[in-house]
């Protein structure tokens, strides 16, 4: 395949995912496509919205279109590392000589939902930060290799605080993407309505396999990008901390700490796809702004003013992004 | 043709653009440049400051710096072409494209996807305008150009049109008749002292002469320079004419001479009603350093004008060969006017009166400046004018015609002292005004000899000081500046005065 055949796969495979999630989701457009970003980028994603906005319904729906083993883990406070990793069990031959056999759990798959991630306590969360970093797991001093392409996609509610426990920032950090799920519009509504409540069976088909993904994936590095695109990402990364020259009073007074150098990364990577997606050869600088949102909002802390005020952080990358103008 | 070549193509499209646009930048800056200078020179010279006179240096100076300002700034705010392209890029929306494929392209950067990237950016360069590469927008600077260009006009055109510039063009022929005729007249008047160099001595005067006929003689004499040779010349026989009337007002002194009737000018009478105007309009002008007007005049004129500046040269002359013969003159006429004063009773002979009318109108036209009426009072002002213009800044009339007889006011305070031995003094004031309240005042003469008291003396300075200050119309300043100078030389403090009264 040539890389010109790869480019126009790329979009030709985007535009068919989108087809097919819209049979299931309304709207969402933006979710959609970030979730194609990620899954061309090898990185993870978490999404954040109240219930009942379809977040496990999108995770799920993808799964069926991408030709991929999926897992579900189901996050509950009593849940532990092994039943997500896997565990050895004692098993008997013919012979009655018993041995240890690994059994391995939902993390052996390439599309994960964690659902409700942030239920589960850090023990347990931290489970899966080998995971989704090096995509190989160590169980008794046994590394396993997960299977390519690896992809978690955890959800988590932002409202409901009790019996939750937050993500630490480690893990938040190994997230390539944080999408939000807003509320539906008055039309979008209409349509959930007409697809939910009739008798509606959409027949998804898969319309990607994992060679393909890999393919990909292979490609998105290639893509050029100019040295001043590259600056200009690092400057926004430099601007979401308070202590640069860069930043402005709001991040100065509401920001504990800024955007982390994989912040820099995801942006750059998921501009490389935003271009391939849109046709082009090269990343710009408005595909570096159109990312910069999902790739900086859970990368940005803010301090106990912040937090108490109720600042967004979605505000704070705006003003960020109006504050740093390409040089 | 393969897609990096297609790329170059169409980037060396944008390189010659830009060059174009560079040097018609330049030009811009160069010419705002070369106009301001201009302007600066214009505006210098309505000052008559002259920094550069040759015409050609001051042009090929001024475009030279203007050039080599341009190309610096054209240096130093140089583009490289990737700044360019990146501007073109978001002036064009084409998010990044020739700016990303310039840069892999340049500097030799490897991808799988560059040959698409390039024959992307060569279709989207293939597309693009030359208006759209490097848009010429109306600046500042282009502003500046206008303003600069209007200004010049304007200098320019009114240094064109003004009456010095036509005259200059117009009356060329007849300034160079004039210098020549400035010349000759020198040249002559230098071989005239030359001969009376032996009998007269006056070998400073000649010598003064001889340098104005060398500045005169100078090739590179424009019309300013001409103008400051004639007000020179001017100086000159003005200063000579006080100079002769110091030394003979100094000698008549040491002999004691008060009145000394004025020599008779040379054939007055034989002057016609005309030439008499002329000599009048020629002294208002010419000695009131109107030498521009001068030059106005008509060749014919300006003829007629050196056959009566012939005239007052002889008059000067005249009164420097008398000065020698003044001694006797003098004696002589001083014991006529006292026999006749005493005849008289005391009063003056009408012919003194006469003859001092006469010296007046005399010397107002030897110190009466263009523009003035005439009248006495008018001319009298003028004094201050003439008295800066030869330099001494103390003659006045009464130092051309030394030894004429003083006024009352005068002689009434010198009665008073008279008989006080020590040397006399005499309070010159250079305000025409103040010379009516001329005091002469006699500093204290040897203790034991002197045969009046110094308390008489010092009364009597004081009420002649107390009614001129009692006068209205002398200016505040010059109230306290007499009664400064009095306490200065004697009254020291009112306090004193009183208790010496």
């Amino acid at each position: 395949m040539t890389p010109n055949e790869k480019t126009d796969a790329i979009r030709k495979n985007f535009e068919l995912v989108i087809n097919e999630l819209s049979k299931i989701i309304v709207g969402q457009e933006l979710v959609t496509k970030h979730l194609f970003i990620c899954l061309l980028c090898g990185g993870h994603v978490l999404i954040e919205g109240v219930p009942g906005l379809g977040k496990t319904l999108i995770v799920r729906s993808l799964s069926k279109i991408l030709d991929l083993a999926y897992s579900r883990i189901q996050f509950t406070p009593d849940l532990m590392p092994a039943d997500i990793l896997g565990t050895n069990i004692v098993k008997e031959d013919g012979k009655g000589s018993r041995y240890f056999e690994f059994y391995k759990g939902p993390i052996f798959g390439q599309l994960i939902l964690a659902d409700e991630i942030n239920r589960a306590s850090p023990k347990t969360q931290s489970a899966l930060l080998e995971a989704m970093q090096e995509e190989k797991i160590t169980v008794f001093g046994t590394e396993y290799v997960l299977e390519p392409p690896f992809m978690v996609l955890a959800t988590q509610n932002p409202i409901e605080m009790e019996g939750t426990y937050p993500l630490p920032e480690a893990q938040i950090d190994r997230f390539f993407f944080k999408l939000k799920i807003s509320y539906p519009g008055h039309q979008e509504l209409h349509e959930i309505i007409t697809k939910t409540t009739e008798d509606y069976q959409p027949d998804l088909k898969r319309v990607i396999g994992a060679d393909s993904i890999l393919e990909m994936k292979s490609l998105v590095k290639q893509v050029p990008i100019a040295t001043h695109v590259k600056d200009h990402a690092i400057r926004l990364v430099l601007a979401s901390h308070p202590d640069n020259s860069d930043a402005t009073g709001l991040i100065k007074e509401y920001v504990l700490f800024g955007a982390s150098p994989r912040g820099v990364q995801s942006m750059i990577l998921a501009g490389k796809v935003s271009a391939l997606i849109d046709g082009r050869y090269n990343v710009s600088i408005e595909d570096i702004n159109e990312v910069a949102k999902p790739a900086l909002r859970h990368r940005i802390a803010l301090n106990i003013r912040g937090e108490t005020e109720g600042i967004d952080v979605d505000h704070v990358v705006e003003e960020i992004l109006s504050h740093v103008q390409p040089k | 043709m393969s897609a990096e070549a297609l790329f170059c193509a169409e980037l060396s499209k944008i390189k010659r653009h830009l060059i174009i646009k560079s040097v018609q930048r330049a030009v811009l800056d160069a010419s705002l440049i070369l106009l301001s200078i201009w302007a600066v020179l214009l505006f210098i010279e309505r000052l008559e400051f002259k920094i550069l006179s040759d015409n050609t240096f001051r042009y090929g100076i001024s475009i030279g710096i203007s050039l080599l300002a341009a190309l610096l700034i054209a240096v130093v705010r140089r583009k490289n072409l990737q700044n360019i392209l990146i501007d073109i890029d978001s002036r064009l929306k084409f998010q990044d494209r020739l700016s990303t494929a310039y840069e892999y392209q340049h500097s030799g950067k490897k991808s799988d996807l560059l040959a698409f990237l390039l024959e992307d950016a060569a279709q989207h360069l293939h597309q693009l305008q030359a208006k759209h590469m490097a848009p010429t927008k109306f600046s500042v600077a282009h502003l500046a150009l206008v303003f600069l260009l209007v200004l010049n006009v304007a200098l320019y055109s009114s240094d064109f049109w003004g009456p010095g510039s036509r005259q200059t063009v117009v009356n060329q022929e007849q300034i160079e008749k004039a210098r020549t005729l400035l010349r000759n007249y020198t040249q002559s008047r230098i071989g005239d002292k030359q001969a009376k160099k032996k009998s007269s001595g006056n070998a400073v005067y000649t010598r003064q002469l001889e340098r104005l006929t060398n500045r005169l003689n100078d090739p590179d004499l424009n019309q300013d320079m001409l103008s400051v040779s004639f007000n020179a010349l001017l100086k000159e026989l003005h200063s000579e004419q006080a100079r002769l009337a110091d030394e003979l007002n100094a000698k008549l002194n040491t002999l004691g001479i008060e009145g000394v009737p004025v020599q008779p000018i040379p054939e007055p009478g034989k002057l016609s009603s005309q030439k008499i105007e002329k000599l009048k309009a020629l002294l208002k002008s010419a000695l009131n350093n109107q030498i521009p007007d001068s030059l106005n005049q008509d060749i014919e004129t300006l003829q007629e004008f050196y056959s009566l500046q012939e005239l007052l040269s002889q008059i000067i002359d005249d009164l420097k060969v008398d000065d020698s013969n003044s001694d006797e003159y003098a004696l002589s006429q001083t014991h006529q006017t006292r026999m006749s004063q005493q005849a008289n009773g005391g009063k003056k002979p009408p012919g003194d009166e006469q003859r001092h009318e006469t010296h007046g109108k005399i010397s107002d036209r030897k110190q009466g400046r263009a523009g003035t009426t005439g009248s006495p009072a008018s001319d009298q002002s003028l004094d201050d004018g003439s008295d800066d213009l030869d330099g001494s800044g103390l003659h006045d009339e009464n130092d051309l015609s030394a030894g004429h007889a003083k006024s009352v006011q005068r002689k009434k305070s010198r009665d008073e002292i008279e008989k006080s031995t020590g040397p006399g003094l005499q309070d010159k004031l250079s305000s025409a005004q103040e010379e009516k309240y001329r005091l002469y005042i006699r500093s204290l003469g040897t203790v034991g000899e002197s045969i009046l008291k110094e308390e008489n003396i010092i009364q009597a300075y004081r009420q002649e000081i107390e009614n001129i200050l009692q006068k209205e119309d002398i200016p505040l300043n010059y109230r306290e500046y007499i009664k400064h100078y009095f306490i200065s030389i004697g009254l020291k403090t009112e306090a004193e005065a009183y208790d010496a009264k």
